[in-house]
C-alpha cells in the first residue's frame, strides 16, 4: 500500500502558491444535515492517504478534507460551523475548513521554531484558537494562539507558556476563560521523532491558564513516586470538572493507575479499577470522552485493546469493552459511546452495553487516535 | 526525512495489522529460556565485566599516565562501547527501570546537556565517587561522559598528568564504576531465574509481567523493529543529512573516540545474536528466518567493512554510499520483522498502538 504523501516541503509550497485552498474535498457532495443531527470528526488513514472526516452516526462520509501527513485531533467550533485538524505531532500542519464545505480548506503552517502536538480548542466565541506547540529549540512547551475572528485568517497573535514540557491536549473549562492543558512532560525535538529525551526528569502536570492573558492559574503535578506518568488527553464531566488520561512511560511491570480527576483546588485523584481492567490498558491511555450526559468517563486503550468506562461521580470503574487498537471515543447522543480502531472498525458500546458494530473492519481504514462530536 | 520514514512505518504498519489472518506459527514454547540464557544474560554480564575491567585500568593510569596504560584504556574504552551496543536494544524491563538507559547512554542529546553538565563538575568538586554520583544528574553518569573526559580536546588521553588531571581521572574511574554498578543490576535481573528473567522465561496467566509465549514473542519482536527504527532514524538517519556535504558527523554516537562504526557493528551483530538466540521456527515460511538473519549479517558486515573515524566516512564518496546501504538494509529488516516475522508468530500491533500519541 503506498500513501499519497505530501512533505512538508511541498506542503509549504502549496500554501505559498495558494494551490492548497484549491483541494478539492473529495466526495465534496456535502449532504446538508440539520442542525441537531450528531456529526463527528475523525483523522484517518484511507486507501494510503491521509484525511479528516467528518462523518455521521452510520459512519457516512459528509466531508473529506485531505492532509499532507497523518492528523490527530481537532479544535471544533460548532457555532461557526468550523474546525481545525492538527497534525500528529511532531506535527507541522494544521487544515482549518468548514464543516458545510462552504469554504476552501485553508493551511495553517506552523511557526517557525515550533510543531502542533495535535490538539486545539477555540474560544466560545470564535474570537481565538489555542494550539499546544513545541517551541523545540528550547525545549519548551507553548500554546500558540491565532486570531480566528472573521477576516483575522489565523494569524498567530501570541504565545503563553504552556506551563511544562510537551503540552498535548488542551480543553476549555466552561466558564469559557481558563484552558486546561495537558503537559505530558516528555522532552521532544523533531530530528528524533517522539523519541523521549528525558524520561530521567519528566516533570507531566496540569496547568490551568487563563486564555485571554496566558497567565498562569494553578498548576498541579502528581506525587514524585509518578513522574513518569505522562498526563495526556482530557475531557469535562457533567460537573465541568476535568478527567485525564495518562501514559506511563516505565516499567511496563510497574502499572500504575492511569486514569484521574482532579477538582480546582485540591489534590489529582487516581483511580486504578479491578486490577485485569489496569492491566488491559497496558499503561497506556489514548483518548478520553464523556457520555452525552456527563455521567460516565470512557478511557481507550489501543495498545491493550480495551475501553474502559468510568463512573464520574465515584470514579468507579463500570466495565470494559475489547476492541483491537480500538483507540477514538467519542459520546453517542442516547448515552454509551461510539469507538473506533485502527482497523476501520465504528462500533457503540457502554456500560452494559455489548459492542453493536456500525462499520466492520477494512483494510483500506485506519482511524486515528481521536473521534470528536460536532 | 524523519518524518516520512515514520509514516512509511506507519503505512506498513497499518497493512500488518489489516493482515490479520496470517495463518500464525507458535513461538517456540523456551522463547524466553532460549533469548536469556543464548543471549541476553551473556551481553549484560559482559556489559558489567567490561565496564569493572576498565575501572580497574583506570585507576591504575590515574595513578601512572603511562603510554602503554593509555593504550589500554582505549581498548577497554572500545571493548565497554562495544558491550554496551550489544544490550542498548534491549529497550524493557530492567534496562527501562530507574533510568538505566540513561544512566549509561544519555542520547542523543540535541542540546549538549552532556558537555554542560560535565564541564560544570569538573570546574567544581569532580572527584565524585561512583554512589556519589548516581545521586547526580544522569547525564554525568554514563558512557558519553566517560568519553568527553577521555577522548574531548583538554581530555584525559590528550593531556595525561596535565593541569586538573587527578580529578578528571577520579570522575573517569567513578563513572566506569557506576557503568558497572548499573550493569550488575542488568546482569542480576537478566541471569537465568533471576528477578526479570524468571518473568520472561516462563509466562504464566497470572504472571504480572508475561502471561502467554506469544507476549514473550512481542517483546522480541518490538525490540529488534524499535532497535532497527532506532538505529537508522536516530543514529543513522540525522547523521547523515542530504548528502557528504551536509552530514554532521558530531551528531553520532561515540565520534568523539572513533568507535561509532565499531560500536554499530557491534549494535547489529548483537541484533543478529538475539535474533538467532530465539530459534524461531516459521514452518514452510523458513524463507523469513533465512531473510531476516542474511539482512542483519549484511548490516553488521557492511559497518564491519568501514573504518575510521565517522567523519572521515561521511566525507568519503563510497563510504557515504555504503551508509546509505546501511539504512537500507534496517528498512528492509524492520520491514520484514514487522511485516511477515511478527504476523507468523501470531503478533500483531494495531495502527494506533504501533505509534502511540
Amino acid at each position: 500500500m503506498r500513501s499519497m504523501e505530501i512533505d512538508r516541503r511541498t506542503f509549504l509550497g502549496l500554501v505559498g502558491a495558494g494551490l492548497l485552498a484549491h483541494w478539492p474535498a473529495r466526495g465534496a457532495d456535502v449532504v446538508p444535515a440539520d442542525a441537531h443531527e450528531p456529526l463527528y470528526l475523525a483523522a484517518r488513514l484511507r486507501d494510503g492517504r491521509y484525511e479528516a472526516a467528518l462523518v455521521d452516526i452510520g459512519g457516512a462520509d459528509r466531508l473529506v478534507v485531505p492532509m499532507p501527513g497523518r492528523g490527530h485531533s481537532f479544535a471544533i467550533d460548532k457555532a461557526r460551523k468550523r474546525a481545525v485538524v492538527f497534525g500528529r505531532q511532531p506535527g507541522f500542519f494544521a487544515v482549518a475548513f468548514s464543516l458545510d464545505g462552504a469554504q476552501s480548506p485553508q493551511a495553517l503552517p506552523a511557526a517557525p521554531g515550533r510543531h502542533f502536538f495535535g490538539h486545539g480548542v477555540y474560544t466560545p466565541d470564535g474570537a481565538l484558537l489555542i494550539a499546544t506547540e513545541n517551541d523545540f529549540e528550547s525545549g519548551r512547551g507553548v500554546l500558540g494562539v491565532y486570531d480566528a475572528s472573521a477576516g483575522g485568517g489565523y494569524r498567530r497573535v501570541a504565545e503563553y507558556d504552556s506551563g511544562g514540557i510537551g503540552p498535548h491536549e488542551v480543553v476549555l473549562l466552561r466558564d469559557g476563560r481558563t484552558l486546561c492543558v495537558a503537559n505530558g512532560g516528555i522532552l521532544t525535538h523533531p530530528d528524533y521523532g517522539k523519541l523521549e529525551l528525558n524520561l530521567d526528569t519528566m516533570q507531566p502536570s496540569l496547568a490551568y491558564i487563563d486564555v485571554r492573558t496566558g497567565e498562569l492559574l494553578e498548576h498541579v503535578q502528581l506525587p514524585p513516586a509518578l513522574h513518569r506518568l505522562s498526563i495526556r488527553h482530557m475531557t469535562l464531566d457533567a460537573a465541568g470538572t476535568v478527567w485525564f488520561g495518562c501514559q506511563y512511560t516505565g516499567p511496563a511491570g510497574d502499572m500504575p493507575a492511569l486514569v484521574g480527576r482532579h477538582r480546582r483546588g485540591r489534590e489529582p485523584e487516581l483511580f486504578a479499577g479491578p486490577q485485569d481492567v489496569l492491566r488491559g490498558m497496558r499503561n497506556y491511555v489514548g483518548s478520553v470522552a464523556a457520555d452525552a450526559f456527563g455521567a460516565v468517563i470512557a478511557t481507550s486503550s489501543p495498545v491493550g485493546g480495551q475501553v474502559a468506562y468510568w463512573d464520574a461521580a465515584s470514579g468507579r470503574c463500570l466495565g470494559t469493552t475489547a476492541m483491537f487498537d480500538g483507540c477514538g471515543v467519542a459520546p453517542h447522543p442516547r448515552g454509551g459511546f461510539l469507538i473506533n480502531s485502527g482497523r476501520g472498525e465504528l462500533g457503540v458500546a457502554g456500560p452494559g452495553m455489548p459492542l453493536q458494530p456500525v462499520l466492520p473492519a477494512s483494510a483500506q481504514l485506519a482511524w486515528d487516535n481521536h473521534f470528536r462530536k460536532v | 526525512m524523519l518524518k516520512l520514514t515514520f509514516k512509511r512505518s506507519l503505512v506498513a504498519a497499518f497493512a500488518w495489522a489489516a493482515a490479520g489472518t496470517v495463518a500464525a506459527a507458535q513461538p517456540p514454547a523456551d522463547l524466553g529460556r532460549r533469548l536469556v540464557e543464548g543471549y541476553i544474560a551473556p551481553a549484560t554480564a559482559r556489559l558489567e565485566a567490561s565496564a569493572r575491567g576498565l575501572g580497574q585500568t583506570l585507576q591504575t593510569w590515574c595513578a601512572k599516565p603511562d603510554a602503554a596504560g593509555a593504550q589500554q584504556v582505549r581498548g577497554q574504552f572500545a571493548e565497554l562501547v562495544q558491550a554496551w551496543s550489544g544490550v542498548e536494544f534491549l529497550r524493557f524491563g530492567p534496562l527501562v527501570q530507574d533510568n538505566r538507559f540513561e544512566r549509561i547512554f544519555f542520547w542523543p542529546d540535541p542540546r549538549g546537556i552532556v558537555l554542560r553538565q560535565v564541564q560544570g563538575l569538573l570546574a567544581g568538586q569532580a572527584a565524585a565517587d561512583a554512589r556519589e554520583l548516581a545521586g547526580r544528574s544522569v547525564a554525568v553518569q554514563g558512557l558519553p561522559a566517560l568519553e568527553y573526559v577521555l577522548y574531548g580536546d583538554d581530555g584525559l588521553l590528550a593531556r595525561p598528568g596535565g593541569p586538573g588531571f587527578a580529578s578528571a581521572c577520579a570522575y573517569a574511574v567513578a563513572v566506569t564504576r557506576n557503568v558497572a554498578r548499573v550493569g550488575g543490576e542488568l546482569a542480576r535481573a537478566w541471569a537465568p531465574g533471576g528477578d526479570y528473567a524468571r518473568h520472561f522465561e516462563r509466562p504464566a496467566a497470572d504472571d504480572p509481567l508475561y502471561r502467554t509465549t506469544q507476549e514473550v514473542a512481542a517483546e522480541a519482536v518490538k525490540a529488534l523493529s524499535t532497535g532497527l527504527q532506532f538505529g537508522r532514524d536516530v543514529k543513522l538517519l540525522p547523521v547523515m543529512g542530504k548528502g557528504p556535504d551536509s552530514s554532521q558527523p558530531k551528531r553520532a554516537p561515540f565520534w568523539r573516540s572513533g568507535l561509532t562504526l565499531p560500536a554499530m557493528q557491534a549494535w547489529a551483530d548483537g541484533l543478529l545474536g538475539f535474533y538467532r538466540a530465539g530459534g524461531y521456527d516459521f514452518g514452510e515460511d523458513a524463507w523469513i528466518a533465512a531473510n531476516v538473519a542474511g539482512e542483519l549479517a549484511r548490516l553488521r558486515d557492511v559497518f564491519g567493512a568501514l573504518s575510521g573515524p565517522v567523519e572521515s566516512v561521511l566525507s568519503d564518496g563510497d563510504g557515504y554510499r555504503r551508509l546509505q546501504l546501511a539504512v537500507l538494509l534496517q528498512k528492509n529488516a524492520k520491514d520484514l520483522v514487522d511485516q511477515h516475522m511478527a504476523p507468523a508468530l501470531g503478533v500483531t500491533i494495531g495502527f494506533n498502538a504501533l505509534d502511540g500519541d
